[in-house]
């Protein structure tokens, strides 16, 4: 069965800011993740929450086919230019990426607005990291 | 891989709110003894009077840890039209719902009681 058995799941929203082509923009630290085993990571846009726990709307589904995202493991990108569509749930039939067990370094990891199609100022995007303790 | 979809026990907590209440704010659950402290292997929502995209639960272990933090209540929701078909499955080991709470980020006048979703945890 290709889904992983959620032990720990914090959800990170991202806020976009002022939209551009090219922006990148960088994780916050997030101390509950720091050290922390990362096995599958998941994306939401607005047709599972229409506006994020901080009050901004969230990027709808097709605004998701202008961010890439780059995960970065100590120095390396691991991860790099991952299409943030590919991370979304309802976009690939109900599954949950999953990955190789990543201690993110999350300050070095960023989104990549690769074009403002379909996105707006200040709408966020959210990310579901499922982890467990290292 | 131990075989999670095989479940000994559900038991579905109806989720009520008998008073307004405000986007953001916790809320926190009843006790529901039957729960107290299993170990959760799946959880799915059924909604109710009240859209479940509005609400992210934090659910908290018996040892206070946050094992879910702002978990979007639809991804637990089997339903076709959102795409989200499978099954979510946990390994929540002693679930302390007492100290879990969820926030909607929508405020709401409730005069009455009102039911929001049903919670159906797999054990």
């Amino acid at each position: 069965m290709l889904q992983p058995i959620i032990e720990n799941s914090y959800l990170v929203e991202v806020n976009l800011g002022t939209v551009a082509a090219q922006k990148q923009i960088n994780f916050n630290f997030i101390p509950q993740l720091e050290g922390s085993i990362i096995y599958s990571i998941q994306t939401f846009a607005a047709t599972t929450t229409a506006i994020s726990p901080n009050g901004s709307t969230v990027i709808s589904s097709a605004g998701l086919a202008s961010i890439f995202v780059t995960f970065t493991v100590g120095d390396n990108q691991d991860i790099y230019l991952i299409p943030a569509a590919d991370l979304n749930s309802p976009l690939i039939s109900g599954f949950q990426r999953m990955f190789a067990n990543k201690k993110l370094n999350l300050t070095k990891s960023f989104i990549t607005l690769n074009a403002t199609t379909n996105l707006n100022n200040n709408e966020s995007i959210l990310f579901q990291f499922i982890y467990r303790k290292a | 891989m131990r075989d999670y979809s095989i479940f000994d026990n559900v038991y579905t907590a109806t989720v009520q709110s008998s008073g307004a209440f405000f986007r953001n704010v916790k809320q926190f659950f009843d006790g529901y003894p039957f729960l107290k402290y299993i170990n959760v292997k799946a959880i799915t929502v059924k909604s109710a009077a009240v859209p479940t995209e509005n609400f992210y639960l934090t659910i908290v272990d018996k040892n206070k840890n946050q094992v879910l933090y702002n978990y979007p209540l639809q991804d637990l929701k089997q339903v076709s039209t959102a795409k989200v078909n499978n099954l979510r499955l946990f390994n929540i080991n002693g679930i302390d719902l007492l100290s879990s709470y969820y926030i909607c980020n929508q405020s709401y006048g409730v005069t009455s009681t009102l039911t929001l979703f049903y919670l159906n945890f797999y054990y």
